[in-house]
Protein backbone atom coordinates (compact mmCIF):
# COMPACT_ATOMS: atom_id res chain seq x y z
CA UNK A 1 0.00 0.00 0.00
CA UNK A 2 1.34 3.29 -1.29
CA UNK A 3 2.34 5.75 1.90
CA UNK A 4 -0.53 8.21 0.47
CA UNK A 5 -3.33 5.28 0.61
CA UNK A 6 -2.40 4.61 3.89
CA UNK A 7 -2.47 8.35 4.80
CA UNK A 8 -5.84 8.44 3.67
CA UNK A 9 -7.10 5.43 5.10
CA UNK A 10 -5.72 7.05 8.39
CA UNK A 11 -7.84 9.92 7.88
CA UNK A 12 -11.05 8.18 6.81
CA UNK A 13 -10.70 6.41 10.15
CA UNK A 14 -10.28 9.18 12.19
CA UNK A 15 -13.25 11.15 10.63
CA UNK A 16 -15.35 7.94 10.96
CA UNK A 17 -14.55 7.94 14.84
CA UNK A 18 -15.95 11.35 15.39
CA UNK A 19 -19.66 10.21 16.31
CA UNK A 20 -18.74 7.80 18.18
CA UNK A 21 -16.42 9.80 20.16
CA UNK A 22 -18.83 12.85 20.50
CA UNK A 23 -19.97 13.48 24.10
CA UNK A 24 -21.13 16.47 25.20
CA UNK A 25 -20.73 18.65 28.47
CA UNK A 26 -23.48 17.65 30.43
CA UNK A 27 -23.86 19.71 33.66
CA UNK A 28 -27.40 19.10 35.16
CA UNK A 29 -27.16 17.12 38.05
CA UNK A 30 -30.89 16.88 38.32
CA UNK A 31 -34.13 19.49 38.23
CA UNK A 32 -37.59 19.61 39.35
CA UNK A 33 -39.37 19.18 37.44
CA UNK A 34 -37.48 16.50 35.68
CA UNK A 35 -36.59 15.74 32.06
CA UNK A 36 -39.35 14.26 30.63
CA UNK A 37 -41.68 13.76 32.96
CA UNK A 38 -45.27 14.96 33.82
CA UNK A 39 -46.74 16.58 36.83
CA UNK A 40 -50.23 17.17 38.08
CA UNK A 41 -49.42 20.05 40.23
CA UNK A 42 -48.81 23.46 38.61
CA UNK A 43 -45.05 23.69 39.70
CA UNK A 44 -44.50 27.48 41.61
CA UNK A 45 -40.08 27.09 40.96
CA UNK A 46 -37.69 25.06 38.71
CA UNK A 47 -35.29 23.82 40.75
CA UNK A 48 -31.47 23.25 38.58
CA UNK A 49 -28.89 21.66 40.59
CA UNK A 50 -25.66 20.97 38.71
CA UNK A 51 -22.74 18.92 40.11
CA UNK A 52 -20.22 21.62 40.08
CA UNK A 53 -20.48 25.48 40.29
CA UNK A 54 -21.27 27.19 36.89
CA UNK A 55 -22.28 30.41 36.04
CA UNK A 56 -26.02 30.35 34.86
CA UNK A 57 -26.41 33.23 31.54
CA UNK A 58 -29.86 31.76 30.09
CA UNK A 59 -32.72 30.38 31.63
CA UNK A 60 -35.97 30.33 28.99
CA UNK A 61 -38.87 28.59 29.93
CA UNK A 62 -41.06 28.30 27.13
CA UNK A 63 -44.35 27.46 26.47
CA UNK A 64 -45.78 26.02 23.25
CA UNK A 65 -45.08 29.39 21.18
CA UNK A 66 -44.44 31.26 23.66
CA UNK A 67 -42.35 32.12 26.61
CA UNK A 68 -43.19 32.14 30.44
CA UNK A 69 -42.13 34.77 32.93
CA UNK A 70 -39.49 33.64 35.67
CA UNK A 71 -37.34 35.14 38.25
CA UNK A 72 -34.27 34.55 36.42
CA UNK A 73 -31.74 37.23 35.96
CA UNK A 74 -27.90 36.42 35.03
CA UNK A 75 -25.71 36.54 37.51
CA UNK A 76 -21.67 36.58 37.76
CA UNK A 77 -21.65 34.19 40.59
CA UNK A 78 -20.81 30.56 40.40
CA UNK A 79 -23.30 28.26 42.28
CA UNK A 80 -24.25 24.95 42.07
CA UNK A 81 -27.88 24.94 43.08
CA UNK A 82 -30.77 27.57 41.53
CA UNK A 83 -34.64 28.05 41.68
CA UNK A 84 -36.39 29.96 40.25
CA UNK A 85 -40.06 31.09 40.39
CA UNK A 86 -43.02 30.43 37.26
CA UNK A 87 -45.21 32.75 38.15
CA UNK A 88 -48.43 32.44 35.55
CA UNK A 89 -47.44 28.94 34.88
CA UNK A 90 -50.76 26.49 33.37
CA UNK A 91 -51.24 23.17 32.43
CA UNK A 92 -49.44 22.56 29.11
CA UNK A 93 -46.11 21.55 27.66
CA UNK A 94 -43.04 23.12 28.34
CA UNK A 95 -39.30 23.51 28.19
CA UNK A 96 -35.98 24.60 29.60
CA UNK A 97 -33.53 25.99 27.59
CA UNK A 98 -30.28 26.89 30.00
CA UNK A 99 -27.12 27.93 29.30
CA UNK A 100 -23.67 28.51 31.66
CA UNK A 101 -20.08 28.94 32.01
CA UNK A 102 -18.77 26.04 33.65
CA UNK A 103 -15.59 26.29 35.97
CA UNK A 104 -13.17 25.31 33.40
CA UNK A 105 -14.81 28.69 31.08
CA UNK A 106 -16.31 26.16 28.34
CA UNK A 107 -20.10 26.91 27.74
CA UNK A 108 -23.00 24.58 28.64
CA UNK A 109 -25.98 24.76 27.15
CA UNK A 110 -29.05 22.31 27.00
CA UNK A 111 -32.63 21.83 27.49
CA UNK A 112 -35.28 19.27 29.09
CA UNK A 113 -39.21 19.18 28.81
CA UNK A 114 -41.98 18.41 31.40
CA UNK A 115 -46.03 18.59 31.07
CA UNK A 116 -48.29 20.30 33.18
CA UNK A 117 -51.40 17.86 33.31
CA UNK A 118 -53.53 18.13 36.23
CA UNK A 119 -55.74 15.86 34.92
CA UNK A 120 -53.51 13.15 34.23
CA UNK A 121 -51.49 10.41 36.23
CA UNK A 122 -47.90 11.84 37.33
CA UNK A 123 -44.94 10.27 36.32
CA UNK B 1 -25.15 11.16 26.66
CA UNK B 2 -23.42 10.44 23.51
CA UNK B 3 -24.61 13.00 20.89
CA UNK B 4 -23.58 14.58 17.02
CA UNK B 5 -22.00 17.81 17.67
CA UNK B 6 -24.15 21.19 16.60
CA UNK B 7 -22.81 23.35 13.53
CA UNK B 8 -21.81 25.52 16.80
CA UNK B 9 -19.94 23.13 18.14
CA UNK B 10 -18.48 22.29 15.05
CA UNK B 11 -17.47 26.06 14.13
CA UNK B 12 -16.06 26.07 17.46
CA UNK B 13 -13.93 23.26 16.82
CA UNK B 14 -12.81 24.75 13.99
CA UNK B 15 -11.73 28.06 15.39
CA UNK B 16 -9.49 26.23 17.73
CA UNK B 17 -7.91 24.79 15.00
CA UNK B 18 -7.15 28.17 13.77
CA UNK B 19 -5.59 29.46 16.74
CA UNK B 20 -3.60 26.55 17.46
CA UNK B 21 -2.45 27.21 13.37
CA UNK B 22 -1.73 30.69 14.78
CA UNK B 23 0.18 30.46 17.87
CA UNK B 24 2.74 27.59 16.09
CA UNK B 25 3.33 30.16 13.52
CA UNK B 26 4.69 32.34 15.72
CA UNK B 27 6.81 30.31 17.37
CA UNK B 28 7.92 28.66 14.66
CA UNK B 29 8.10 30.86 12.25
CA UNK B 30 10.25 32.59 14.63
CA UNK B 31 12.71 29.90 14.98
CA UNK B 32 12.73 29.63 11.42
CA UNK B 33 13.85 33.34 10.62
CA UNK B 34 16.94 32.75 13.52
CA UNK B 35 18.02 29.25 12.80
CA UNK B 36 16.61 27.69 10.05
CA UNK B 37 16.45 29.43 6.60
CA UNK B 38 19.20 29.88 3.77
CA UNK B 39 19.55 33.17 4.37
CA UNK B 40 17.81 34.56 0.66
CA UNK B 41 15.38 37.53 0.68
CA UNK B 42 13.19 35.09 -1.09
CA UNK B 43 12.64 32.38 2.15
CA UNK B 44 12.51 35.10 4.79
CA UNK B 45 9.67 37.19 3.29
CA UNK B 46 8.10 33.47 2.94
CA UNK B 47 9.06 32.92 6.67
CA UNK B 48 7.27 36.36 7.94
CA UNK B 49 4.08 36.35 5.52
CA UNK B 50 3.66 32.39 6.92
CA UNK B 51 3.81 33.85 10.47
CA UNK B 52 1.02 36.66 9.23
CA UNK B 53 -1.33 34.69 7.86
CA UNK B 54 -0.74 32.34 10.62
CA UNK B 55 -1.69 35.32 13.20
CA UNK B 56 -4.84 36.96 11.06
CA UNK B 57 -5.89 33.44 11.13
CA UNK B 58 -5.12 32.70 14.91
CA UNK B 59 -7.24 36.52 15.69
CA UNK B 60 -10.20 35.93 13.38
CA UNK B 61 -10.01 32.39 15.13
CA UNK B 62 -10.24 33.73 18.94
CA UNK B 63 -12.38 36.70 17.96
CA UNK B 64 -14.75 34.04 16.39
CA UNK B 65 -14.42 31.52 18.62
CA UNK B 66 -15.66 34.25 21.18
CA UNK B 67 -18.31 35.24 19.36
CA UNK B 68 -20.19 31.69 18.73
CA UNK B 69 -20.27 31.70 22.43
CA UNK B 70 -22.39 33.91 22.58
CA UNK B 71 -24.78 32.70 19.21
CA UNK B 72 -24.32 29.38 20.92
CA UNK B 73 -26.18 30.66 24.18
CA UNK B 74 -28.42 33.10 22.42
CA UNK B 75 -29.75 30.82 19.25
CA UNK B 76 -31.16 33.01 17.25
CA UNK B 77 -28.99 32.43 14.15
CA UNK B 78 -25.94 33.98 12.95
CA UNK B 79 -27.64 37.60 14.33
CA UNK B 80 -27.26 35.88 17.91
CA UNK B 81 -23.67 36.29 17.96
CA UNK B 82 -23.76 39.98 18.19
CA UNK B 83 -26.33 39.86 20.84
CA UNK B 84 -24.78 42.98 23.26
CA UNK B 85 -26.18 41.75 26.07
CA UNK B 86 -24.87 38.40 25.99
CA UNK B 87 -21.36 39.50 25.13
CA UNK B 88 -20.97 41.70 27.55
CA UNK B 89 -21.86 38.50 30.22
CA UNK B 90 -19.20 36.71 28.42
CA UNK B 91 -16.95 39.53 28.28
CA UNK B 92 -16.98 39.89 31.83
CA UNK B 93 -16.26 35.57 32.41
CA UNK B 94 -13.39 33.41 32.09
CA UNK B 95 -13.56 33.56 28.22
CA UNK B 96 -13.90 37.20 27.78
CA UNK B 97 -10.26 37.41 30.07
CA UNK B 98 -8.86 34.52 27.67
CA UNK B 99 -10.00 36.36 24.30
CA UNK B 100 -8.65 39.06 25.48
CA UNK B 101 -4.93 38.22 25.96
CA UNK B 102 -5.34 35.79 23.07
CA UNK B 103 -6.35 39.00 20.41
CA UNK B 104 -3.90 40.87 22.17
CA UNK B 105 -0.93 38.38 21.20
CA UNK B 106 -2.03 38.20 17.49
CA UNK B 107 -2.10 41.79 17.30
CA UNK B 108 0.89 42.41 18.35
CA UNK B 109 2.73 39.44 16.23
CA UNK B 110 0.60 40.20 13.04
CA UNK B 111 1.33 43.92 13.28
CA UNK B 112 5.33 43.11 13.88
CA UNK B 113 5.48 40.41 11.23
CA UNK B 114 4.07 42.88 8.58
CA UNK B 115 6.40 45.88 9.77
CA UNK B 116 9.15 43.34 9.23
CA UNK B 117 8.13 42.82 5.85
CA UNK B 118 7.62 46.12 4.34
CA UNK B 119 11.10 46.79 6.22
CA UNK B 120 12.54 43.33 4.73
CA UNK B 121 11.54 44.62 1.03
CA UNK B 122 13.11 47.82 1.38
CA UNK B 123 16.51 46.76 2.64
CA UNK B 124 19.43 46.59 0.07
CA UNK B 125 22.22 44.41 2.31
CA UNK B 126 21.78 40.59 3.48
CA UNK B 127 19.40 40.66 6.80
CA UNK B 128 21.56 38.43 9.21
CA UNK B 129 20.49 36.77 12.62
CA UNK B 130 20.04 40.07 14.86
CA UNK B 131 17.88 41.84 12.30
CA UNK B 132 15.27 39.66 13.79
CA UNK B 133 15.66 40.32 17.22
CA UNK B 134 12.83 42.72 17.68
CA UNK B 135 10.59 40.99 16.12
CA UNK B 136 11.93 37.45 18.29
CA UNK B 137 11.23 39.13 21.34
CA UNK B 138 7.80 40.38 20.09
CA UNK B 139 7.14 37.41 19.37
CA UNK B 140 7.87 35.94 22.31
CA UNK B 141 5.87 38.15 24.45
CA UNK B 142 2.83 37.39 21.98
CA UNK B 143 3.32 33.90 22.50
CA UNK B 144 3.28 34.42 26.40
CA UNK B 145 0.11 35.98 26.42
CA UNK B 146 -1.77 33.82 24.56
CA UNK B 147 -0.03 30.76 26.75
CA UNK B 148 -1.47 33.18 29.79
CA UNK B 149 -4.95 32.78 28.17
CA UNK B 150 -4.97 29.17 29.12
CA UNK B 151 -4.44 30.39 32.84
CA UNK B 152 -8.24 31.17 32.28
CA UNK B 153 -10.14 29.10 29.91
CA UNK B 154 -9.71 25.25 29.35
CA UNK B 155 -9.60 22.17 31.13
CA UNK B 156 -6.56 22.59 32.84
CA UNK B 157 -7.58 26.12 33.96
CA UNK B 158 -8.99 24.65 37.06
CA UNK B 159 -6.00 21.85 38.22
CA UNK B 160 -2.86 23.01 40.16
CA UNK B 161 0.14 24.71 39.37
CA UNK B 162 2.21 21.91 37.81
CA UNK B 163 -0.65 21.27 35.48
CA UNK B 164 -0.50 24.76 33.81
CA UNK B 165 3.10 24.65 33.69
CA UNK B 166 2.47 21.40 32.06
CA UNK B 167 1.05 22.94 29.44
CA UNK B 168 3.07 26.30 29.12
CA UNK B 169 5.73 23.41 28.16
CA UNK B 170 3.63 21.30 26.15
CA UNK B 171 1.92 24.16 24.19
CA UNK B 172 5.52 26.31 23.36
CA UNK B 173 7.09 22.21 22.42
CA UNK B 174 3.87 21.54 19.85
CA UNK B 175 4.31 25.30 18.60
CA UNK B 176 8.10 25.03 17.79
CA UNK B 177 8.10 21.36 16.34
CA UNK B 178 4.60 21.57 13.99
CA UNK B 179 4.79 25.77 13.59
CA UNK B 180 8.54 24.71 12.06
CA UNK B 181 7.28 22.11 9.23
CA UNK B 182 6.17 24.47 6.68
CA UNK B 183 9.00 26.77 6.74
CA UNK B 184 10.90 23.92 6.61
CA UNK B 185 9.21 22.43 3.71
CA UNK B 186 9.76 26.38 2.38
CA UNK B 187 13.37 25.55 2.89
CA UNK B 188 13.18 22.48 0.61
CA UNK B 189 12.63 24.30 -2.72
CA UNK B 190 16.39 26.63 -1.98
CA UNK B 191 18.21 26.43 -4.75
CA UNK B 192 21.30 25.42 -2.34
CA UNK B 193 21.44 22.07 -1.23
CA UNK B 194 23.83 22.48 1.23
CA UNK B 195 22.26 24.90 3.17
CA UNK B 196 18.76 22.92 3.27
CA UNK B 197 20.62 20.53 4.84
CA UNK B 198 22.28 22.68 7.32
CA UNK B 199 19.09 23.69 8.48
CA UNK B 200 17.45 20.47 8.38
CA UNK B 201 20.34 19.13 10.66
CA UNK B 202 20.15 22.05 13.11
CA UNK B 203 16.50 21.79 13.53
CA UNK B 204 17.05 18.01 13.42
CA UNK B 205 19.42 18.40 16.73
CA UNK B 206 16.84 20.94 18.24
CA UNK B 207 13.99 18.32 17.73
CA UNK B 208 15.37 16.44 20.05
CA UNK B 209 15.56 19.00 23.43
CA UNK B 210 11.47 19.85 21.65
CA UNK B 211 10.54 16.29 21.63
CA UNK B 212 11.40 15.71 25.09
CA UNK B 213 10.13 18.50 26.61
CA UNK B 214 6.75 17.79 24.57
CA UNK B 215 6.47 14.28 25.64
CA UNK B 216 7.64 14.75 29.82
CA UNK B 217 4.98 17.84 29.72
CA UNK B 218 2.80 15.60 28.12
CA UNK B 219 3.30 12.79 30.55
CA UNK B 220 2.60 14.78 33.45
CA UNK B 221 -0.63 16.40 31.60
CA UNK B 222 -1.97 12.72 32.03
CA UNK B 223 -1.43 12.59 35.74
CA UNK B 224 -3.04 15.23 36.08
CA UNK B 225 -6.24 14.90 34.10
CA UNK B 226 -6.65 11.22 34.50
CA UNK B 227 -7.27 9.06 37.50
CA UNK B 228 -7.77 6.17 36.15
CA UNK B 229 -6.22 3.93 33.14
CA UNK B 230 -10.17 2.93 33.12
CA UNK B 231 -11.06 6.78 32.35
CA UNK B 232 -8.58 6.50 29.05
CA UNK B 233 -9.93 3.51 27.73
CA UNK B 234 -13.63 3.90 28.76
CA UNK B 235 -13.87 7.54 28.05
CA UNK B 236 -14.71 9.88 24.94
CA UNK B 237 -12.12 12.03 26.11
CA UNK B 238 -9.89 8.96 27.08
CA UNK B 239 -10.31 7.38 23.13
CA UNK B 240 -9.92 11.00 21.50
CA UNK B 241 -6.45 11.04 23.29
CA UNK B 242 -5.41 7.50 22.54
CA UNK B 243 -6.28 8.64 18.88
CA UNK B 244 -3.84 11.22 19.37
CA UNK B 245 -1.05 9.77 20.94
CA UNK B 246 -1.56 7.15 17.82
CA UNK B 247 -1.01 10.05 15.31
CA UNK B 248 2.06 11.22 17.32
CA UNK B 249 3.66 7.60 17.09
CA UNK B 250 3.08 8.39 13.62
CA UNK B 251 4.79 11.63 13.32
CA UNK B 252 7.55 10.78 15.36
CA UNK B 253 8.57 8.00 13.09
CA UNK B 254 7.99 10.17 10.06
CA UNK B 255 10.31 12.71 11.75
CA UNK B 256 12.23 10.41 12.48
CA UNK B 257 13.07 9.43 9.09
CA UNK B 258 13.67 13.11 7.77
CA UNK B 259 16.49 13.40 10.37
CA UNK B 260 18.07 10.04 9.72
CA UNK B 261 17.84 9.34 6.41
CA UNK B 262 16.14 11.91 4.21
CA UNK B 263 17.84 14.84 5.48
CA UNK B 264 21.23 12.83 5.40
CA UNK B 265 20.98 11.74 1.99
CA UNK B 266 20.49 15.13 0.27
CA UNK B 267 22.82 14.90 -2.44
CA UNK B 268 20.52 15.54 -5.67
CA UNK B 269 16.86 16.95 -6.45
CA UNK B 270 15.42 13.43 -6.38
CA UNK B 271 16.70 13.39 -2.98
CA UNK B 272 15.23 16.92 -2.13
CA UNK B 273 11.74 15.75 -3.44
CA UNK B 274 11.98 12.56 -1.60
CA UNK B 275 11.94 15.14 1.82
CA UNK B 276 9.67 17.39 0.61
CA UNK B 277 7.13 14.81 0.47
CA UNK B 278 8.10 13.16 3.63
CA UNK B 279 7.56 16.52 5.35
CA UNK B 280 4.46 16.98 2.98
CA UNK B 281 3.22 14.13 5.06
CA UNK B 282 4.20 15.28 8.62
CA UNK B 283 2.76 18.57 8.04
CA UNK B 284 -0.69 16.85 7.07
CA UNK B 285 -0.14 14.37 10.02
CA UNK B 286 0.45 17.89 11.94
CA UNK B 287 -2.72 19.08 10.99
CA UNK B 288 -4.96 15.65 11.98
CA UNK B 289 -3.18 16.23 15.40
CA UNK B 290 -4.38 19.78 15.78
CA UNK B 291 -7.98 18.65 14.87
CA UNK B 292 -8.35 15.83 17.45
CA UNK B 293 -6.99 18.31 19.91
CA UNK B 294 -9.25 20.88 19.01
CA UNK B 295 -11.68 18.52 19.37
CA UNK B 296 -10.91 17.03 22.89
CA UNK B 297 -10.10 20.27 23.84
CA UNK B 298 -13.57 21.59 22.93
CA UNK B 299 -16.49 19.08 22.78
CA UNK B 300 -15.46 16.53 25.24
CA UNK B 301 -14.26 16.79 28.52
CA UNK B 302 -12.03 14.68 31.40
CA UNK B 303 -14.05 12.68 33.64
CA UNK B 304 -13.37 15.40 36.48
CA UNK B 305 -14.96 17.70 34.53
CA UNK B 306 -18.11 15.42 33.54
CA UNK B 307 -21.05 17.22 35.40
CA UNK B 308 -23.55 14.67 35.08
Amino acid sequence: MKLREFFANVLLACLLMVPMLTQAHTALKESTPKDGVTVSEIPENIDLVFSAEVRLIKLELMGVGHEMPTSFKPTSEAIATYQFDTPGMHPGEFTVNWAAIGEDGHTLTNSFKFVVDPDGAAD
Amino acid sequence: MVTLPSAWELASLVCKIFGYFGAASIVGGSLCLWLYNDGSRKNLTSILQYIAIGTFFGFQGSLLYFLIQVGMVVDKGFAGMFDLGMSSIFLESQLGDATVFRLGGFVLSFVVSCFYLYKLSSFNRHPGQFFFRFLTASNFIAFLLIVFSFRFSGHISVLGSVAKVSIAIHFLAFAAWVGSLYPLYRLTYSENIDLIQSGMKTFGQHAIVIVLMLLLAGVSMLFELFNSFNEITDTPYGKALVLKLILVLFIFVIATLNKTKFSPGLVDRNSIMRLRYSIRIEIMVAILILCVTSYFSTLVGPVSHQMS
